[in-house]
């Protein structure tokens, strides 16, 4: 075919988008490893080198550890709450149903109410709730005074408040939003699971508890690794929910902060120490692309045959 | 389109070939639910239920999920309703009566949270923003998708690999040099500033999501139209574009949802330039607002705030009961990228 049409096209197609994407996305990911090596603060022009010093500063940061260790603590808890429930969720709906073998009544209705606060702006869900959880007029507390109890005064300043509470605060609103995506994900994983397993396994007398660990749970069984992992990623890059929880919350300010958070603080609140921002977002990128080589390594693994 | 169970009473028996279950999910062509919605009772699923079976266990089989799964309902619902509500109160009434009916329909909140509290301009600034954001993205990934996936030239591999490290790294990294860049160009706090970044950023999953869209079309259509003469460009323009709408529409609807929820970037590259804050994007301006909201004096301050988490959730709500299959698809892809 004309060769000579081929190329104007390729060129005329792939350059507009190349460019914008080098100019902004790729020049500043390679600035700002460049940065990490610096001191700069955005006040001289010029860039002046100090080798490894943020890297080994950080090493010694007390807080950079905390932070560090509460989106640990995140990556505990989102994930297995999380994933539980979805997983609890999806197969209530899928095998819910009359019999053993089909969807619940209403399967419809559920999946797209669980799945809508997935696609809830993040900052929303933070300013939401910080007044579920707020100590005077707040969802939770006026909940639990329903049922006869006021267990939330022993935290004082409420959940968000509160260094010992907050990150769990923080972690369930992000598990409210991400279930109903997860139970979605599985559903499909389900989909694919032959009901002639589940009829043999009814046959030979097997209840819904066990033809779920027999059958349902080793069949989706790459599905949940693959949803956990891309969980992860997602909790160690979480910015909005910490950021905007942790804001209106009263002495828990930097109780919360989590890599993401305080590499922000530390850019843009404390004297704009750019250089030391920048080496945070480089150990922050090395661990996304350990991650992404997990990942790699993971779903390239052969399929399960059934 | 919404999988009501109105419109995909699918029963369960049908088609459960290979070729379905090694397909990654999210992916199903028809995106419809796994669950098959199969509320149709009397669908002729020839499961292990004997005819006589289901009357006797029906009420014990089919109560006892609803035990669990309307909880969760209720979680998830509850706080929203709980918004809805509290955004007709004044603070004394969410204050000393949570649970309560607003005293009066005050609707007349909603006007001064768009007024006075200036949710109306960022409402403004946010539809520009995502509207030229996406409009942008979408052109140019539409164009290099097209030639990722069907014209392999020396250099694709690259292209490849250049994009998807704009997938892998973390923004973080980025908002350090991106300040800088930005105020270069002269583009510091205005909406073309966002705009252009947002596209940048959205580009590598839309041409990933785009590129395999590509692949799945048919080879024949565009080869026949070259035969009859038509050029590079026409096959593109007439046959691969109208072809490729529905991926359009799901990565359309994707990049609609994402860019609504920006606010790192905003935060960083549109700080507030007065005291209305009216260069402020929706995001930021809540942020703001339930910030200062301890300051407030206005008896409705905390009614406002909730008019505009209201007003920011209308139109996401409407996109995803519009586009529920799409959005519903093109994140399970974003997922399983």
């Amino acid at each position: 075919m004309h060769l000579r049409g081929r190329w104007w096209l390729i060129l005329t197609f792939i350059t507009p988008g190349l460019v914008l994407y080098s100019v902004f996305v790729l020049s500043s990911f390679a600035q700002g490893v460049q940065i990490s090596f610096t001191n700069w603060t955005g006040y001289t022009p010029t860039l002046e080198y100090v080798g490894l010093d943020n890297y080994v500063r950080m090493a010694k940061d007390g807080a950079w550890w905390r932070a560090v260790s509460h989106n640990a603590v995140l990556l505990v808890i989102i994930p297995v709450v999380t994933l539980g429930l979805a997983l609890g969720l999806a197969t209530l709906i899928t095998r819910g149903g009359s019999g053993t073998l089909r969807a619940v009544r209403g399967a419809g209705a559920y999946r797209v109410l669980f799945f809508f606060p997935q696609v809830v702006p993040v900052v929303i869900i933070g300013i939401m709730f910080s007044y579920v959880y707020a100590s005077r007029g707040g969802l939770l507390d006026g909940l639990l005074r329903l049922v006869g109890t006021d267990v939330l005064s022993v935290v004082p300043n409420g959940p968000l408040g509160n260094p010992r509470t907050i990150l769990l605060a923080i972690a369930l609103a992000a598990v409210w939003s991400s279930v109903g995506f997860y139970m979605v994900l599985f559903l499909s994983a389900m989909s694919g699971v032959p009901q002639e397993l589940y009829e043999a396994a009814s046959l030979d007398g097997a209840g819904r508890l066990r033809s779920f660990a027999h059958v349902t749970l080793p069949l989706i069984w790459s599905h949940a690794q693959t949803a956990l992992i891309y969980l992860a990623i997602g909790t160690m890059d979480s910015y909005a929910l910490v950021a905007v929880m942790s804001m209106t919350g009263t002495a828990a300010d930097s109780g919360a902060d989590v890599m993401s958070t305080y590499l922000y603080r530390t850019a843009f609140s404390f004297n704009s120490q750019f250089g030391y921002a920048s080496a945070m977002g480089t150990v922050m990128m090395l661990g996304s692309v350990a991650l992404a080589l997990v990942t790699f390594r993971l779903t390239k693994r052969e399929e399960l045959e059934y | 389109m919404t999988p009501s169970p109105a419109t995909s009473s699918t029963t369960h028996a049908p088609s459960r070939s290979e070729g379905a279950s090694s397909r990654p999910p999210g992916s199903a062509p028809d995106g419809r639910a796994p669950d098959g919605s199969a509320s149709a009772p009397a669908s002729a699923s020839p499961s292990a239920d004997g005819p006589r079976r289901p009357r006797r266990r029906r009420p014990r089989g089919s109560g006892l999920p609803h035990l669990m799964l309307v909880p969760w309902a209720l979680v998830v619902l509850v706080p929203l309703v709980w918004i809805l509500a509290s955004s007709l109160k004044t603070n004394e009434e969410i204050y000393n009566d949570p649970f309560g009916l607003p005293g009066e329909l005050r609707l007349g909140v909603y006007v001064d949270a768009w007024r006075q509290a200036n949710i109306g301009a960022f409402f403004t600034n946010t539809v520009i923003v995502v509207s030229g954001g996406v409009v942008l993205t979408m052109l140019l990934s539409v164009m290099t998708a097209y030639v990722m996936a069907r014209y392999p030239f020396p250099g694709s591999r690259a292209l490849y690999w250049l994009y998807l490290v704009g997938m892998t790294f973390p923004v973080f990294l980025a908002i350090v040099p991106l300040v800088r860049i930005v105020q270069a160009l002269g583009l510091f706090a205005s909406n073309l500033g966002l705009v252009l970044v947002y596209a940048a950023f959205s580009l590598p999953f839309s041409i990933f999501f785009l590129t395999g869209f590509f692949r799945t079309l048919p080879k024949e259509l565009a080869e026949a139209a070259f035969l009859d003469g038509a050029g590079h460009f026409g096959v593109f323009f007439r046959i691969m574009l109208p072809l490729a709408r529905p991926g359009l529409i799901s990565i359309g609807v994707f990049n609609v949802l994402g860019q609504w929820n920006q606010f790192l970037l905003p935060q960083v590259l549109n700080p507030q330039q007065d005291e209305e804050r009216s260069n402020f994007v929706l995001s930021q301006g809540l942020a703001a607002l339930a910030l200062g909201e301890n300051y407030e004096t206005s008896p409705t301050s905390m009614a406002q705030l909730f008019a505009g988490l209201i007003i920011s959730l209308l139109p996401v709500l409407i996109v995803y009961v519009l586009f529920q299959r799409q959005v519903q698809e093109g994140l399970s892809a974003g997922a399983l990228k």
